[in-house]
């Protein structure tokens, strides 16, 4: 999260100062884009939440670029068919994908890692990120009156979507806590996931703090750990894992220097690479004046009162960070995923081994 | 607000005006959309939601419990009639819907369908709401472990299919299995089988794979039929609407027990309608004693206990939404988004502070379902004369349509290939006297089965499930070990003359060639092939090499030389080959116009007036697939090799 708050701020400040929101696209980018049309590829099937954004987006796009926005879904292939779509158009088209930076940062490089996709399909050095519309962190989910200061605690249980979605929210987190994870791994979608904690099969999930806090409103469960390195904004009372105040730096209090740096270093990765930031980005290909001209239209579009409005009665919150700014979250999010990605993979290979 | 005023109160938001207008228009927009190639419910669902944010909760609930019911009965029309499922859930009423229209009685069929659809809705909405109550406590008994025994108990009605052959069955039944772990391991996520293609993430797509395997594989047949088999109908049973109707009515029980089946379906999550059919179906047969001879042959008791658990299944499904916010299916993603836009809370809220809400989505959902079936009933004599158009003339334009809309769903040209490929093969298994529907239904089956088996051992293994703590999956065991204990008494039904056991025999082997190829990729690759997927593989090739040993000695017996495929059948498949090799080269909409002039063209003289005309046909349609997929459409259309290679400047 403290990567991202000064980015968040910049973003508010950019809808509240007058003429921020206000600012209307260059004439050049005008002229570039007058009469083209815009395809925003949304790798999941209609009705999700970043089909929701998508097509919250369009009009916005339209009224501020001049041109034909059209969503599109491309659910085939879990979704590598949207993103090896978009990263492989060329450089005349206008193509955008909505998709979760930390996904396209961790996804893709773990499975070129397993030989599962090529380069041709999939790398992150393959996009150019134009725009953030939401980001948050992700939290656990728990069974009712779980401690996580017990010294009874004993062996944690979580359920989950796969061994890859566990590595850093389930194994890592509980390296740096120091609790005895366990995973029950193949549950399909989070309800499924909060379901299995009902039944006892399992004391946490993991998910969005916004699904969290669903299920834990649906199901009777409790959110009882945002997986970031400062308060959640939307929820300042929730205990967090990394950073000053955090529940990991409080159980590393006393430890050795050595041991408390390396769990708190765990956590901050965790923290890092665990959000969902939902991004747009374009292909690496698209001409260097689109790429530019299409970051300014969604700095514009995506700060626009309209489109916060149109996605909000639907559920979906925006908190806009401009194109500058996703940049840089991008690359922190490539530096720490390469740095964690040993860690990571001496894990799975553990538990694949199990 | 008691639990009988909420429940009324929920039936007068429904049946009051204008009201009553919104379920009409959700019913009215669900029908059209199922009947529009590639313009899914969920599209239009989706469009709904957006349009209908600022609109109050109760008229949202109506449209939507409408939406949700809308579109199930009317995919069993082309099933019956022609064999092609309208959607997967529609699949078993082929079994004997399509044998029905067969023999004469398309108007009974239809009308019988529409009847226990009707009725089995009705069913699955009241043991809704006598569940409602205890709903949250009954739901957490279906757990992994459960789900895993109700799949197994799903894939034992595969016994209750008539088939000629046990052990082609059995083989069938791995293939099946194993065409489902194609893709990803659910337990790790590692890849499998997938050849370095992202589009085998997911596996096969199962609307593609269907779409392959009966509607393409009963198209071949096509091109060369005037119409459809003329009736085969000794008994001279009449066709009529009440027939079918009075069926559902002397059949009163078969319907109760169909739906019963159908609601516990629906409320398991990510099992769906295919599999509460095919298992109402088995349980149909295994109940029919000594008189089940006529089960695939046309008999209406296959028709009324598919098509009353598939409507059933609806109210089912329900449940989990309601009561955890737990999307058990696509129309349940829609609902939960729904929830939470107009800030109604699924779980206790729902099933309290809210119940009347509830009781309006139930009601609207019923009326969705009977309106459907009335039209049905209406409809039933004008939809029967269907059977006499000429079907040579249909089979082309639906051929182009299944192909066009597949791509358009998932956004992936592999999807198309699928549909060629499960084409050729379910034509294959259908000429060399293979049983079709068991690989069906294990497919269907097998990424659920897989999924609960490896959910089911992590569960066992950290001491977090107890078999004898768990009631219903002692119940299921028990109905499991009635099924096979059902199975070892049965009989099988005489083989049917095999065309040409030459090629029968290569053609198991050649199946046996495929398996072992997936066995010994499981067998060398270190990760992502779990013990489950490997035993798929080797059970398949043993039991594929066991068919073709068979098959070798019946060639032996029998030493004619005959081809396999009949002449009018080679031109079809030569257009869905040269369709395949065109849209990989040339790019989709040149695919479609080559299927055309391949299928059309064929035995034309290159000069004649005929060929110019196909030509233009062919050109033209082409031009229209670019143009719906681009514009009306708005999909990415699919370019081929040759055209990526121009427009990059290769």
């Amino acid at each position: 999260m403290k990567t991202l708050r000064p980015a968040i701020l910049c973003a508010f400040t950019s809808i509240f100062i007058p003429g921020g929101a206000l600012a209307e696209f260059s004439a050049q980018c005008g002229d570039l884009f007058a009469g083209e049309r815009l395809t925003l590829v949304v790798p999941n099937s209609p009705g999700g939440g970043y089909d929701t954004y998508s097509r919250a987006l369009a009009p916005v796009l339209e009224k501020h670029g001049g041109l034909t926005a059209r969503v599109t879904n491309m659910p085939g292939g879990g979704g590598n068919a949207a993103r090896s779509f978009v990263m492989n158009s060329d450089a005349e088209s206008l193509v955008l994908l909505i998709e979760n930076t930390a996904d396209l940062v961790t996804s893709p490089m773990g499975n070129i890692g397993r030989g599962a996709l090529a380069e041709k399909d999939f790398t992150i050095a393959g996009y150019r990120i134009v725009g953030i519309l939401h980001s948050e962190a992700s939290a656990w989910v728990a069974r009712d009156g779980l401690d996580l200061f017990s010294p009874d605690l004993g062996t944690l249980v979580a359920s989950e979507g796969s061994l890859e979605e566990a590595l850093l929210p389930v194994f890592v987190a509980g390296l740096a806590l120091g609790i005895d994870m366990d995973a029950v791994t193949g549950y399909d979608g989070t309800g499924e996931m909060g379901a299995a904690i009902l039944r006892g099969e399992a004391d946490i999930t993991s998910a969005s703090l916004t699904t969290t806090k669903r299920l834990a409103q649906n199901e009777g469960l409790e959110v009882n750990l945002v997986l970031s390195d400062g308060p959640a904004p939307s929820d300042p009372d929730l205990p967090f894992l990394a950073g000053e105040g955090s529940v990991v730096w409080d159980l590393t209090a006393g430890l050795p220097e050595a041991e408390a740096t390396y769990r708190r270093s765990l956590a901050a990765a965790v923290a890092g690479l665990r959000g969902a930031a939902r991004g747009m980005f374009v292909s690496v290909n698209l001409d260097a004046d689109r790429a530019a001209c299409m970051a300014e239209l969604m700095d514009l579009a995506s700060a626009d009162p309209e489109f916060a409005e149109a996605a909000e009665a639907q559920g979906r919150p925006v908190a806009p960070i401009p194109a500058a700014e996703a940049g840089e979250l991008v690359a922190s999010l490539i530096a720490s995923h390469a740095a964690a990605l040993p860690t990571l993979e001496a894990i799975a290979a553990e538990k694949i081994n199990e | 607000m008691t639990y009988f005023e909420a429940l009324s109160e929920g039936i007068g938001n429904v049946f009051s005006f204008p009201n009553i207008l919104i379920p009409v228009l959700g019913t009215v927009l669900s029908m059209v959309s199922s009947f529009l190639p590639g313009i899914g419910g969920s599209s239009i669902a989706a469009l709904m939601i957006l349009l209908t944010v600022t609109w109050d909760p109760v008229p949202v609930l109506l449209l939507f419990g409408a939406m949700t019911g809308g579109a199930t009965f009317m995919g069993s029309v082309t099933a019956i009639l022609f064999n092609i499922p309208g959607n997967s859930s529609a699949a078993a009423a082929m079994l004997d819907g399509h044998p029905l229209t067969r023999k004469g009685l398309p108007r009974t069929a239809i009308a019988c369908a529409a009847t226990a659809s009707a009725l089995g809705s009705v069913v699955g909405v009241v043991v809704l709401i006598a569940l409602l109550p205890v709903i949250r406590p009954f739901l957490l008994e279906f757990g992994p472990l459960e789900r895993l025994l109700l799949g197994i108990w799903g894939l034992s009605t595969i016994a209750a299919i008539p088939n000629s052959s046990v052990l082609k069955a059995l083989a069938v039944t791995a293939l099946g299995l194993l065409a489902a772990a194609i893709g990803t391991d659910p337990e790790t996520a590692l890849p499998r089988w997938n050849f370095g293609t992202f589009a085998l993430f997911d596996g096969f797509d199962m609307i593609a794979l269907l779409l392959g395997f009966f509607t393409v594989t009963e198209l071949i047949g096509w091109r060369k039929n005037y119409r459809l088999a003329p009736p085969d109908n000794p008994e001279r049973e009449k066709d009529s609407v009440l027939a079918g109707v009075m069926a559902v009515i002397r059949h009163y029980r078969l319907l109760l027990r169909s739906s019963v089946v159908g609601t516990v379906v629906g409320i398991i999550p990510g099992v769906g309608g295919t599999v509460a059919g095919f298992v109402a179906y088995g349980q149909a047969v295994q109940s029919a004693g000594n008189d089940r001879s006529k089960f695939g042959k046309g008999d209406i008791r296959g028709l009324i206990a598919p098509e009353a658990a598939v409507d059933a299944k609806d109210g089912g499904s329900l449940l989990p939404a309601l009561a955890f916010g737990l999307p058990g299916s696509e129309a349940g993603v829609i609902l939960v988004t729904v929830f939470a836009i107009h800030g109604l809370v699924p779980g206790t809220p729902m099933l309290t502070v809210d119940l009347s809400l509830t009781f309006t989505l139930v009601a609207a959902l019923l009326l969705s379902n009977i309106l459907t079936s009335v039209v049905g009933v209406t409809l039933a004599p004008a939809l029967g004369r269907l059977t006499n158009l000429r079907v040579d003339r249909i089979a082309l334009p639906a051929l182009v349509a299944s192909l066009v809309t597949v791509v358009q769903l998932n956004g992936v040209l592999f999807d198309l290939y699928v549909v060629l490929g499960f084409g050729i093969f379910g034509y294959l298994l259908k000429r060399f006297d293979w049983p079709r529907v068991p690989f069906v239904i294990a497919f269907v089956l097998g990424s659920f089965i897989e999924r609960n088996v490896a959910l089911t051992t992590q569960l066992f293994a950290l001491d977090r499930l107890s078999f004898f703590e768990r009631p219903a999956a002692m119940v299921l065991a028990g109905l499991i070990v009635v099924s096979f204990l059902w199975m070892a008494r049965k009989k099988g039904v005489p083989q049917d003359a095999v065309a040409a056991p030459r090629f029968a025999a290569r053609f198991a082997l050649g199946l046996m060639a495929i398996a072992g190829l997936l066995a010994g990729i499981a067998l060398v690759t270190p990760n992502g092939y779990s013990a489950y997927a490997t035993g798929m593989a080797v059970a398949a090739t043993v039991l594929c090499l066991l068919v073709s040993l068979r098959e070798v000695v019946a060639a032996r017996l029998v030493a004619t030389r005959s081809m396999p495929i009949p002449t009018s059948h080679v031109v079809p498949i030569l257009s869905l080959l040269v369709m395949g090799s065109v849209t990989a080269l040339f790019g989709l909409p040149a695919g479609i116009g080559a299927v055309v002039l391949t299928w059309v063209g064929a035995g034309h003289q290159w000069r004649s007036r005929q060929m110019v005309w196909t030509l233009a046909i062919a050109v033209g349609l082409g031009l229209a697939t670019f143009y719906y997929l681009d514009r009306v459409a708005n999909v990415i259309v699919p370019t081929g090799w040759i055209v990526s290679a121009i427009s990059q400047g290769i």
